[in-house]
């Protein structure tokens, strides 16, 4: 497995190579024009400099027609196993089937295998996708068999990234099998082969693989947050258990809100007994996402003399966070505090503000009725917007 | 008899001096195509399906705003809209800046969306013209439509970024059609690296030829008309070889006014769009890269390399005309505003090789190729050079530029892979050849011409005809076309 500690010394050894090699096609470049300079044009044109000129002419002219010809060439072979798999894909698929279904297909498909090795990988991989339970484990069997399961754990150790990722995404098909290398993959330097191994794992269903995986995607980027939040959805209550209670106690900041995005985008209601300490957490970036996780843990007295205070927070994303929760819980109580947040200088708490209230019924829109005619334009122009939404019965969707 | 020597050998000097340009930008081109391929090898990494459906689910993919500023657009105004409404993301809203149009481009819009006068208030203090009214849709439809008095493509963008609360807004064309999953790409890079990206594009591509269907680019194919052939060729050798290439450097100039994103508080904070230049994209993007870079702030401005926005071209060369001469004072503007930058190593790649790029090559360089023709003919005329050296010289440029178009075909096969049928990509490479021969040095005498009014002053934007997309639809025969992905 590729996996190195340090991802900005990788990046930059990366971004080294690829400098380096763009430096050597432009000397081979150079070095191909001096030698059909020296080794034929110098010979017949005596002037250095139009020798040169010719020679670099030639080298142009060699260079398109390469270009041509791999162009080409890429196009004609990608067609050729196209023609390829349409003639043999079908039998190699109906044998491999009726191997699937519990037919002895072994002496037909090592016969296949010794003609058309590249074909049945693909129709093998093609069945794969499609099933899984006791199927995949016959199907495993092949792949065990033919040497298949090798060369892709094999691919998995490659230097080359695509190769990883290919061989990741073959080695999650093959079930148990293959899990203790998905397992390693989670550490691998390429997001894409950690994603690939990611979702195999979550699909298992084991609680131990499902807490590696959640551990792993809170210390990864917002992308691999979003993929792997969707693949973890269906394991939410598994997590609950035990991985999220870790995860909301750890001391980095940053894998604290982690965890809580992902809480929220799975939208499940649920019980956090570490909420109201992260309501008071250190960070207002948690602050300000642990309040918009209480529609789904509710509200406990305690809880909601936090988004009082929270109302009146430094943070404006805080401030504006506690306003909209207090919107969506019709939070009555909150409504003097609010009219108070409504009054504020800055754009996102007041108009939040605004919204909340007008979900507090007759009182709150009393409040946006006595706003609109305040000097703080801010507030008024809020005010006025928030009435309108509530007049034309309309969600307060788009910008908020 | 002295001055005649003096005169020979100042030509001398002259033509070597303009040998000597054409080598080094024909190798900084080279240089930068053959970057932009490693680089796309490595980092080029298209979304997979799952990948996309589970971004298409999730509430953390951050809120856009497409912006879109309209003048006179009646034409096609309704299907752009629909497009970007359509477009596949779960998350964004779209604000059409109706920039004082004098057709029935609100009118068709207000009608089209059922939009009301709505008393959203803008959260952003950027100066524009003023904005006579609000409209929102009565229909669940996420569609704000800003009408103001008429102030030009930047003033218009400025008004939609006020209106804007979104932390993303795409600045997009209301001409252009968008790839559907065209947000997804281009938000990619900020969901990769949230704290530092601060901007991103993508490849614009050629529609003409290709068939449109409710506002969606639905068979791929290459333009029958040579103009639009051409500029095909022109767009995949800019898009896939330099800005690739100055991506991967952080120096990328321009994102094009046809489609980008920017963080909405970064632009809020450089200033918003310059009103005074016809070459607001490329402005706003260096002053970003300025700003940044003085404060010594970590920052990427990055480039998608997929093909996120399709672009109507001109097919008229009156038109063309107008449009690269447009372009050409553009950069003219933006060099000029920012020139304290030039060789200036606090700026790092930027001031020492983006900025003097820029001016040498893409500002001043149809000038100089412009002066190297006309030296060769005098040349030639009075006998100083020979014909076949002339000739030589006309050869080895011409088959430089045939190269750079064809590795960026090359490119465009191995990546992106959008002309899937061998009559296009023949069709391509010919007009890769052919493009050389006598498109390019009209295009550079109309960009020298450019040149020449930037640095005079002249302002303006001239009109750009169009057609709309639904009456250009080719007839397309059964089996020949294919389905775009």
């Amino acid at each position: 497995m590729n996996a190195r500690p340090d991802p900005h010394a990788r990046e930059r050894r990366a971004r080294l190579v690829i400098y380096l090699k763009t430096l050597s096609v432009l000397l081979s470049y150079i070095g191909l024009t001096w030698l059909i300079h020296r080794a034929y044009m110098h010979k017949h044109v005596p002037d250095v400099e139009l020798s040169l000129a010719l020679s670099f002419t030639v080298q142009q002219i060699l260079a398109i027609f390469t270009l041509l010809g791999i162009s080409f060439a890429t196009k004609f072979l990608r067609y050729c196993r196209a023609q390829r798999a349409a003639v043999f894909h079908p039998h190699i698929r109906e044998r491999l089937i009726l191997h699937l279904n519990g037919a002895d297909e072994w002496t037909i498909l090592r016969r296949i295998r010794k003609n058309h090795r590249r074909e049945l990988e693909e129709c093998l991989v093609e069945i794969l996708v499609s099933i899984n339970g006791a199927g995949t484990e016959r199907l495993s069997e092949v792949a065990q068999e033919f040497g298949l399961l090798r060369k892709w754990q094999e691919q998995l150790h490659s230097r080359n990234a695509q190769r990883r990722r290919k061989a990741v995404s073959r080695l999650c098909l093959l079930g148990p099998v293959a899990q203790q290398e998905l397992l390693k993959a989670l550490q691998d330097a390429d997001s894409l082969v950690k994603v690939e191994a990611a979702r195999a794992l979550t699909r298992s269903g084991n609680e131990q693989m499902l807490a590696a995986v959640f551990q792993m995607t809170l210390a990864e980027n917002r992308l691999m947050r979003a993929i792997l939040t969707e693949a973890l959805r269906p394991h939410a209550r598994q997590l609950y258990r035990s991985a999220v209670p870790a995860a909301l106690r750890l001391p980095q900041a940053k894998r604290v809100l982690a965890a809580l995005e992902m809480l929220r985008a799975w939208g499940k209601s649920a019980v956090i007994p570490e909420l109201p300490a992260l309501l008071a957490h250190d960070d207002a970036t948690v602050r300000a996402a642990a309040l918009r996780l209480v529609p789904q843990a509710g509200v406990t007295p305690e809880i909601e003399e936090q988004i009082w205070l929270a109302l009146e927070d430094a943070d404006a994303e805080v401030r504006a966070a506690a306003a909209e929760v207090c919107g969506k819980l019709k939070l009555s109580s909150a409504l003097l505090l609010l009219e108070h947040t409504l009054e504020g200088e800055v754009h996102g708490p007041v108009l939040a503000s605004a919204y909340a209230l007008a979900e507090l019924g007759a009182g709150g829109c009393q409040a946006l009725e006595n706003a609109v005619l305040s000097s703080n334009p801010l507030q008024a122009a809020a005010a006025l917007e928030a009435l309108e939404h509530v007049k034309l019965n309309r969600a307060a969707t788009v910008g908020m | 008899m002295d001055w005649l020597l003096l005169f020979y050998r100042s030509f001398a000097y002259l033509m070597h001096g303009i040998i000597f340009y054409v080598a080094t930008i024909n190798l900084i081109y080279f240089l930068m195509i053959a970057l932009g391929y490693l680089a796309l090898s490595r980092y080029h990494a298209r979304l997979t399906p799952e990948e996309r459906d589970a971004i298409l689910k999730s509430p953390l993919a951050p809120e856009v705003a497409v912006v879109a500023p309209a003048y006179n657009e009646a034409l096609t105004v309704r299907e752009s809209v629909r497009g970007m409404l359509k477009l596949n993301y779960p998350n964004h809203h779209v604000i059409v800046v109706n920039d004082g149009s004098k057709d029935d481009t609100l009118k068709i819009l207000i009608e089209e969306f059922r939009l009301y006068k709505s008393s959203r208030a803008p959260s952003g203090n950027l100066p524009h013209k003023p904005v006579r009214a609000i409209y929102e849709s009565r229909d669940p439809i996420r569609l704000i439509v800003v009408d103001k008095v008429n102030g030009g493509k930047a003033d218009s963008l400025n008004a939609g970024l006020n209106v804007a609360r979104a932390p993303l807004v795409a600045a997009v064309d209301s001409d252009s059609l968008l790839d559907p999953d065209s947000l997804l790409h281009v938000v990619k890079p900020f969901l990769e690296d949230p704290e530092n990206v601060i901007a991103c594009g993508g490849i614009i591509r050629v529609v003409n030829g290709c068939e449109v269907r409710h506002s969606r680019v639905k068979t791929i194919s290459t333009a029958s008309s040579i103009l639009a052939l051409f500029q095909t060729i022109e767009y995949l050798r800019a898009f896939l070889g330099g800005r690739v290439a100055l991506s991967f450097l952080n120096s990328l100039l321009i994102i094009s006014g046809a489609f980008g994103v920017f963080r909405r508080d970064v632009v809020m904070a450089a200033g918003g769009f310059a009103v005074k230049t016809v070459g607001e994209d490329m402005e706003l993007v260096v002053r970003l890269h300025k700003q940044y870079r003085t404060r010594k702030m970590p920052y990427k401005i990055l480039y998608a390399s997929e093909p996120l926005c399709w672009t109507e071209v001109p097919e008229s060369a009156k038109i063309l005309h107008r449009q690269r001469n447009r372009w050409q004072r553009g950069t003219v503007e933006s060099i000029s505003l920012h020139r304290r930058m030039m060789f200036n190593p606090k700026f790092g790649i930027l001031g020492m090789f983006a900025i003097p790029y820029f001016t040498a090559f893409e500002m001043f360089g149809p000038a100089v190729e412009c002066l190297g023709y006309a030296l060769t003919l005098i040349g030639l005329a009075v006998g100083i050079i020979a014909p076949e050296v002339a000739i030589l010289f006309f050869v080895v440029s011409v088959l430089f530029g045939i190269l750079l178009s064809m590795s960026a075909i090359v490119l465009e096969e191995f990546t992106t892979r959008r002309y899937p049928l061998v009559r296009d990509v023949v069709w391509l490479f010919t007009a890769a050849v052919a493009e050389n021969l006598g498109f390019r040095q009209m295009l550079t005498w109309w960009r020298t011409q450019g040149l020449i009014d930037g640095l005079k002053g002249k302002t303006g934007w001239g009109a750009m005809e169009r057609r709309g997309f639904q009456q250009k639809t080719p007839p397309v025969p059964p089996g020949e076309r294919v389905l775009a992905p």
